[in-house]
């Protein structure tokens, strides 16, 4: 048995019967095309959200939420219970807390110069650059004394500063915050969009004392980042936190809860489950879709085995075993599968540059992306070519040459 | 070279008795014979090549080519055995459309260990007198050429004995002159040839002619061919 010419020969007719092979390979060329994209973006998309959630909650960070919990939007009205001094005391009372910030955000009208354009209004305390782990690029963060204070200054994303005042450095100049003057304190590091989607360079902070008693008037906050020590002294201070709370809140063990905690664990285990649609949906109606393409293969074999009967009887009469007729016909298969996948991974990888191009998507050309689009195509081809050539292998000679 | 003793072959019919399409066949094949197989319709001429070719087995009775006893062959030997040793021209010609008449001679050399199959497949060309024709495809031949690059494709392995089924039975008359010199070319170099066919004038041009007759074989001897032909 000489393979390579079989070989040969298989790709040589791929290229003769040009319609066929065509209309085989455009699903297995599309399918593997959308497994590598969707497996790269999702990669892509994974790290830079793990990347985000890293450096806005690292392993050592909890945050503290009024209310029972829930997402965003939910309908429930804001809780009201949770006070900077219930942050105070969990700090005087757990040696393990290194710092803590609270957050209050509202949206609100900005002004300068007859540029207007409201934006989200966030507050910080005299930690926050500390605990939230973003500092300034130019100016300083809110001092001990602004805190104390409630003084009207401002930190400003770096888009808001580019919108109101282009190239020139904003730091010392004035804002009005829904008609109040402000003094630009500084221009806050650029940090991109958070896992929610928000554009977080895109905003202003003032100092949470000022948020509460100047803007909203209130004497709650709706939440806090908490830093713990060490790693390691997560779960106790976690125990800590609901024990004092519960204490100052009155609650007992079998109410509900005023507040929720969220973890580190929490946390990753949220980020993987938003990352499931492109990790394993995606995939899987890729996937299916190589399935529906292997059919369609398959369909084609066969009714090329049918044409090509008296083919098959001549390749016996002229010494062709029946593995071999079937290997054959495997190949013929697999030729065109592999080629497809090699084709349809090069087409993802064009995808993944002009979507990464366009739409600044971070995309990662991951191996198992490529690995995983291969064995796609291989897989398809065997169950593509496993019943062709087995019909093509077990045909009578004679009847086959009748 | 072909001893072929009590040979039997019947089919299996749905609702109706067997039908015996061989019964007791005895024949000897020499080197070197050019025999015609002559018979009507349905007489079982075709089933005889096949088990001649190994391409079917006999229901009881030895075969034996080249001193192989066919019934003692698995299926890769029998295989072997029609790569190495028999070449079949068929009267349909059963070339692949779209390949060329080089890869189609060249088609057996896939199944046997050959080194130089493309040059064998050019010189087997050469020996139909189709060395201008290497590249083309079957399309582009007419009939009588597309049965000569199906009789290189035979040659290809140079087998001892060519089985031919009515190889001149598509051909127009002046083509299956051609194709019956190129046979009596073949037998003077030494190939056994058997083939198949109706017509009465090319079975007289065989040294030997056999007829078979529901499943019964009989011998036509020299004075008989010229009187069936009268």
């Amino acid at each position: 048995m000489n393979w390579n010419r079989l070989i040969l020969s298989s790709f040589t007719m791929m290229v003769r019967y040009k319609l066929r092979t065509f209309l085989m390979s455009i699903g297995v060329v599309l399918g593997v095309a959308a497994l590598v994209v969707m497996r790269s973006y999702g990669a892509g998309a994974e790290q830079e959200m793990m990347e985000k959630v890293n450096r806005m909650f690292s392993a050592s960070s909890l945050y503290l939420q009024a209310g029972k919990g829930g997402m965003a939007g939910d309908p429930a009205k804001p809780a009201t219970s949770l006070t900077l001094e219930d942050l105070t005391a969990i700090q005087d009372q757990l040696p393990t807390i290194q710092a803590w910030d609270p957050l209050l955000v509202t949206s609100a009208n900005i002004g300068v110069e007859g540029l207007n354009r409201s934006t989200s209004l966030w507050s910080n305390g005299e930690q926050g650059e500390l605990v939230w782990g973003r500092s300034v690029v130019s100016g300083e963060f809110f001092s001990k004394a602004d805190i104390a204070s409630a003084s009207r200054v401002a930190l400003l994303g770096d888009k808001t500063a580019l919108y109101f005042f282009g190239e020139r450095d904003p730091v010392g100049l004035e804002i009005r915050i829904d008609g109040n003057v402000y003094r630009v304190k500084g221009v806050l590091e650029p940090i991109g969009t958070d896992p929610h989607g928000m554009d977080r360079d895109d905003e202003v902070h003032i100092p949470i004392s000022t948020m509460m008693r100047r803007v909203k008037n209130v004497d709650y906050i709706s939440g806090a980042k908490i830093l713990v020590k060490q790693e390691n002294q997560v779960e106790e201070t976690v125990a800590g936190i609901h024990q004092i709370l519960m204490e100052r809140h009155v609650i007992q063990d079998h109410e509900d809860r005023d507040y929720s905690l969220i973890t580190p664990e929490v946390v990753r285990w949220m980020v993987a489950r938003m990352n499931r649609v492109f990790k394993v949906f995606l995939p899987v109606a890729a996937c299916l879709a190589l399935l529906v393409a292997s059919l369609v293969i398959a369909n084609i074999m066969l009714m090329t085995v049918k044409e090509r009967v008296p083919e098959i009887g001549l390749r016996k009469a002229i010494g062709a075993t029946n593995p071999q007729i079937a290997a054959q016909f495997l190949l013929e298969t697999f030729s065109v599968t592999v080629m497809s996948g090699l084709i349809g991974i090069l087409l993802g990888l064009a995808v993944m540059a002009v979507m990464s191009e366009m739409a600044s998507l971070k995309v990662i050309i991951s191996p198992s992306a490529i690995i995983l689009g291969l064995a796609a195509a291989v897989v398809s081809g065997m169950i593509a070519g496993y019943l062709p050539a087995r019909k093509a292998a077990r045909m009578d000679p004679v009847e086959a040459l009748r | 070279m072909i001893e072929c003793k009590g040979i039997c072959k019947s089919y299996d019919r749905p609702g109706e008795p067997p039908l015996h399409v061989l019964s007791a066949i005895d024949l000897t094949i020499n080197k070197g014979e050019f025999i015609a197989i002559v018979g009507p319709s349905g007489s079982g001429k075709s089933t005889l090549m096949h088990i001649l070719g190994l391409l079917d087995r006999a229901d009881s009775g030895s075969f034996r080519l080249n001193g192989m006893d066919a019934s003692d062959m698995n299926q890769g030997q029998l295989a072997a055995a029609r790569n190495q040793h028999i070449g079949f021209v068929f009267q349909q010609f059963h070339l692949l459309p779209r390949a060329t008449a080089v890869e189609n001679v060249a088609l057996p050399l896939i199944y046997s260990q050959t080194t130089n199959p493309e040059e064998r497949a050019i010189e087997a060309l050469c020996s139909v007198g189709l060395e201008d024709r290497i590249k083309h495809f079957p399309t582009q031949l007419s009939g009588g050429q597309q049965q000569r690059v199906a009789i290189a494709r035979a040659l290809v392995t140079n087998p001892g004995l060519i089985l031919a089924d009515e190889p001149t039975g598509n051909l127009d008359q002046a083509s299956g002159k051609e194709i019956m010199n190129l046979f009596h070319q073949l037998n003077q170099n030494g190939r056994t040839i058997v083939f198949i066919t109706h017509d009465r004038a090319l079975a007289a041009q065989a040294k030997r002619v056999l007829k078979i007759e529901e499943g019964r074989l009989s011998e036509i001897c020299e004075q008989e061919i010229a009187g069936v032909l009268a």
